[in-house]
């Protein structure tokens, strides 16, 4: 296990897949008991066999002779009874000794013959031939008898004895070979048993010792590499992304590793790039501030030399610009301040999905004049809400966007992106479409995986990836196909959440009927800028307010206590030294109630503003999302904002 | 002159060796006693040489001895050991086959068995080749013969006492009693015993219209003899063994020879061009006249021959080649007929009486 990069390329051992390496481990222990039982039936079965089949005909035989021998032995003998007593004779007694002499042997004998080993073949036929000489001359002693010739008869009993010794001697002969031959093939059989089993030992033995070298060959092709990949993995899930496992075959685990290695290096970039992202956003936020204040300054200053009536028609053009230029450099703040944060908030549950385009577009727009792009945004003002956290959805555009705008600018102007949208039974659809190469026809299928990016280097394969599940959370969804002018064309889904948000400004809340000026409100201007602070309470003054300036939450506090919490609102930035805003909102919930309902807030830090959330949270104290102005800001807009507050408040003690 | 056993087989093998002697030469070994030598003697004149797998040499071995079991252990031995043997031809009588076919077996030779009857023979393997009918089928003929064809009704058996004679019994019994009929006696005989003895208390104690003897040529022809000297109306019917040197049978059988039914084989018959030749070959050699065993024998050497030369010294390929009989290819043509090695095939089985000597065949009797 090692951290950090590991050789790997070109130094794989080329070696056999572990599915080969098993199959071969089991076919060389099947082959080994295969082998040892084969070998142990070789050796064993051919003897046991022969014995049976050699012994089975000799017993036979032994019983079929013996038998017969006995019977006629039992003849023989009721043959010399018959023979002692002579005359008269015993007809009946001589036709049952003639009958059972010719009765037929059992036919089984003469197949016996054949099948006895061949060396006790000739002690059983002479045997044989004896009992048959025997059964002849026992007839004969029969016929002699029934011709009644008592004398002849004895006499050739004397030969029917004899030969019935001579009976008994090869029978004896023949089984003293038979036993001798199955001694000999039981010995045989024996000595063979005990090879067998002395071999069978040695296999054993062979087996155990090849027994290490096959488990140590699994732990080193199996074992090793899993034990790897698991450490490997637990630092994975430890949180340590720059862990490389050692790849040491060309076989499937290896190639796991290799795939591990690749992925623990793709997360490691993919942190780090994310690392950086959170640090250009909180770096975005931190400048964010000190940007907006000096524009929120020059906005207010030019407002307020606005105001002047005897100014020269070329020097109010000149200011005009300066202030539409500043309110657009505080747009673009707040939009990359937005996009920066979008991952880190919490999720709002519906958007407006025309406001979201049209964020996304800001964020993107100074591209299309670089890259004399035209933009043909169809958006349809009366789309429902839908389904969706409003900054994720602002990122799936501006990916799209992003994309579309690296597409075309891969073809020769002039260059087009189409945004088309609308209403439907199955709810909001938007359409976004160049006029660029279009998508590769190979990454059609894989278009929505993730690493996967025509951009090369420059891109990460993530945004359409991410894009989609963004979409499929909110519960809609994304496909791509050629749009009609030839290029890439994506189309988007989303679930109508059914209200319409109709854009509503600041003065449009403002209550009919009502003071409509700031004639006699007093107001408490706190911010530690100067630069910002006088300019706007000129203008305040001007339109008709007490206004009184507070350098930082304290000195408020100090202003509000010397005139005992008559004001009838305060306007405040957030961030302030010594005192913030929302310290002084919380002390003013201590001290003074009323006032801390009547609190406008002037904050030009994104990140105090929770996107889609109706409050923020500080310490124990809630303010409103909707108190919270963001610089730079129209100091008309403030004015506004603050009628309402006064309002909405019961008038101040 | 008593001839040691190597010594026969060097005497025989000089003596047919004369004919094509090259060393090396295919060997075709002859299994018979000494009266069976003539059929090997006229094949090794017959047969030509060949050049392509030079000469068949015919190797005889036979034993004064007679055909006592360890006589034919030892002589299959000998011929088992001949070098380049390719087949054997023998042996002599159903048992001492039996005996010593599973040496050949074990040998892996092609055993050709001419006249041995046992049904046992077919049982022993597919080096084995019996080339004569079996006993059941000579017993169903001789069934028929003397039932349907003599009509007798009390029919006794005489027999040799071994595995030929015991066949024939068996396979009487059995079909005597698929025409529920039975022998009224049955009666064993080995050399030795008092034949007289036993024909005379059989005769007065059964009184059969029929004889059926089963033996060889000399102990049917005293059976015959003894049996017509008791009572001249018993009909006398042999089996095949008794059809070997008529001559020696008649003089033996006296008055019963005109009585006498003889089942064989073969019968000569000079109208046939192959026989023609046999025969011609065989007074030439001999000075005999050809028995239908002597015919056999030389169609076992011949068809033994004939597949040595057609595959080559080779004794497996022999042995297909002769299975291969009737099958794969035509029968062999022999002087006793078509030759296959099939079971049930059909073989050649007549009824003769001698009329003067010469054997005329009975045809009330059919022919098989």
């Amino acid at each position: 296990m090692a951290t950090g990069s590991y050789p790997v390329a070109g130094r794989w051992r080329r070696a056999m897949s572990v599915r080969t390496l098993f199959l071969l481990l089991v076919g060389m222990v099947g082959l080994y008991v295969l082998g040892v039982s084969f070998f142990l039936a070789a050796r064993m079965h051919p003897g046991a066999v022969l014995l049976r089949q050699d012994t089975e005909p000799v017993v036979e035989l032994f019983a079929l002779l013996n038998s017969r021998s006995q019977r006629l032995e039992a003849e023989v003998r009721d043959l010399q009874g018959l023979v002692s007593l002579g005359p008269p004779g015993y007809p009946a007694a001589l036709r049952r000794l003639q009958a059972q002499l010719s009765e037929t042997p059992d036919e089984q004998s003469t197949r016996a013959f054949t099948d006895v080993p061949e060396a006790m073949r000739t002690a059983m036929a002479t045997a044989d031939e004896a009992v048959a000489r025997l059964e002849t001359s026992a007839l004969e002693v029969v016929s002699l008898l029934e011709l009644g010739r008592y004398e002849a008869a004895a006499a050739r009993m004397m030969a029917v004895n004899a030969l019935a010794g001579e009976m008994n001697r090869h029978l004896a002969e023949a089984e003293r070979r038979g036993l001798s031959d199955l001694v000999r093939r039981e010995d045989e059989l024996s000595s063979a048993t005990g090879q067998a089993l002395r071999a069978v030992v040695v296999w054993l033995v062979i087996g155990l010792f090849f027994l290490p070298t096959v488990l140590f060959l699994a732990y080193r092709r199996l074992g090793r590499p899993l034990r790897d990949l698991e450490e490997g993995l637990t630092q994975v899930a430890e949180g340590d992304l720059n862990v490389q496992v050692p790849v040491r075959h060309a076989d499937e685990i290896g190639r796991l590793a290799d795939h591990f290695n690749h992925m623990t290096a793709v997360l490691q970039e993919r942190a780090e790039e994310q690392g950086r992202f959170a640090a250009a956003g909180e770096l975005i936020a931190g400048v964010a501030h000190e940007v907006n204040n000096p524009l929120m300054a020059i906005s207010a200053i030019t407002q307020q030399r606005l105001e002047d009536n005897d100014l020269r028609e070329d020097d109010r053009q000149d200011l005009m610009q300066i202030l539409r230029q500043s309110r657009r450099a505080g747009k673009l703040l707040s939009g990359l301040l937005r996009f920066a944060r979008s991952g880190s908030e919490p999720r709002a549950e519906t958007a407006n999905i025309g406001k979201v385009l049209s964020e996304a577009i800001d964020l993107v727009s100074y591209q299309f004049g670089v890259a004399e792009i035209t933009l043909n945004a169809g958006i349809d003002p009366k789309l429902p809400r839908v389904y969706g956290d409003p900054a994720r959805l602002e990122q799936v555009f501006v990916n799209l966007l992003s994309n579309a705008i690296h597409a075309v600018r891969q073809v020769a102007p002039p260059r087009t992106i189409a945004i088309a949208s609308g209403v439907d039974a199955d709810g909001v659809w938007l359409t976004l479409s160049d006029n660029g190469p279009g998508i590769p026809t190979t990454l059609h299928r894989r278009l929505f995986r993730p690493f996967v990016t025509t951009k090369g280097r420059q891109g990460t394969g993530l945004g359409l990836y991410i894009s989609r599940q963004i979409l499929r959370d909110a519960g809609g969804e994304i496909e791509a196909d050629e749009a009609p002018e030839g290029g890439a064309r994506f189309k988007l889904r989303l679930r109508s959440a059914g209200e319409r948000d109709w854009l509503i400004t600041p003065r449009d809340q403002v209550r009919p009927g009502l003071p409509a000026t700031l004639e006699g409100v007093r107001i408490l201007l706190v911010d530690d800028e100067t630069a910002l602070r006088r300019p706007i309470a000129r203008f305040l003054t001007r339109r008709g307010a007490a206004v009184e300036e507070a350098g930082d939450g304290i000195e408020a506090l100090e202003r509000i206590a010397a005139l005992d919490g008559k004001f009838d609102v305060l306007l405040a930035d957030l961030r302030m030294p010594k005192m913030d805003g929302v310290a002084l909102h919380e002390e003013l919930r201590k001290r003074y109630p009323a006032l801390a309902d009547r609190v406008v807030f002037l904050s030009g830090d994104l990140s105090h503003l929770t996107s889609g959330s109706r409050t923020m949270q500080a310490g124990e104290s809630t303010i409103p999302a909707d108190r919270i102005l963001l610089k730079p800001v129209l100091l008309e807009e403030v004015e506004t904002r603050l009628l309402q507050v006064v309002q909405k408040a019961p008038p101040a003690a | 002159m008593r001839l040691s056993a190597p010594m026969v087989v060097l005497a025989v093998s000089a003596l047919v060796a004369a004919c094509e002697p090259p060393s090396g030469a295919a060997v075709i070994g002859y299994a018979f006693p000494r009266d069976g030598q003539y059929a090997a003697l006229v094949a090794a004149a017959a047969l030509p040489s060949d050049t392509t797998i030079g000469a068949i040499r015919i190797v005889g071995d036979w034993d004064s001895g007679g055909i006592e079991s360890a006589v034919e252990i030892a002589r299959a031995r000998r011929l088992v050991a001949l070098p380049g043997v390719m087949g054997v031809v023998g042996h002599a009588g159903s048992r001492s086959t039996l005996i010593t076919a599973p040496i050949y077996v074990d040998a892996g030779i092609p055993l050709v068995v001419p006249t041995a009857t046992s049904s046992r023979l077919w049982e022993l393997g597919e080096w084995v080749f019996p080339m004569a009918p079996t006993d059941s089928i000579e017993a169903a003929f001789l069934g028929e013969a003397a039932v349907d064809g003599l009509k007798a009704s009390r029919i006794a058996l005489y027999f040799v006492n071994t595995a030929y004679g015991t066949g024939i019994r068996r396979e009487l019994q059995r079909w005597l009693t698929s025409r529920d009929l039975m022998l009224v006696d049955e009666v064993p005989y080995v050399i030795g015993a008092d034949l007289q003895t036993l024909v005379e208390a059989s005769l007065q104690r059964s009184r059969p219209d029929l004889a059926v003897l089963v033996g060889r040529r000399i102990e049917v022809a005293q059976m015959a003899a003894l049996i017509f000297e008791h009572d001249p109306s018993i009909r006398l019917l042999a089996a095949d063994g008794a059809y070997d040197q008529l001559a020696e049978l008649m003089l033996a059988a006296g008055p019963a020879a005109d009585s006498l039914y003889l089942t064989t084989f073969w019968v000569a018959d000079t109208t046939i061009v192959v026989q023609r030749d046999f025969i011609r070959r065989y007074r030439l050699e001999t000075g005999r006249e050809p028995s239908p065993f002597e015919a056999m024998r030389y169609d076992a050497v011949m068809v033994l021959a004939q597949a040595i030369r057609e595959v080559g010294p080779d004794r497996g390929a022999v042995r297909d080649w002769l299975r291969s009989l009737g099958a794969d290819r035509p029968p062999y043509n022999g002087v006793t007929g078509d030759i296959t090695f099939r079971r049930g095939a059909r073989h050649n089985l007549m009824l003769v009486r001698l009329q003067e000597g010469v054997p005329v065949t009975v045809p009330e009797a059919g022919v098989w």
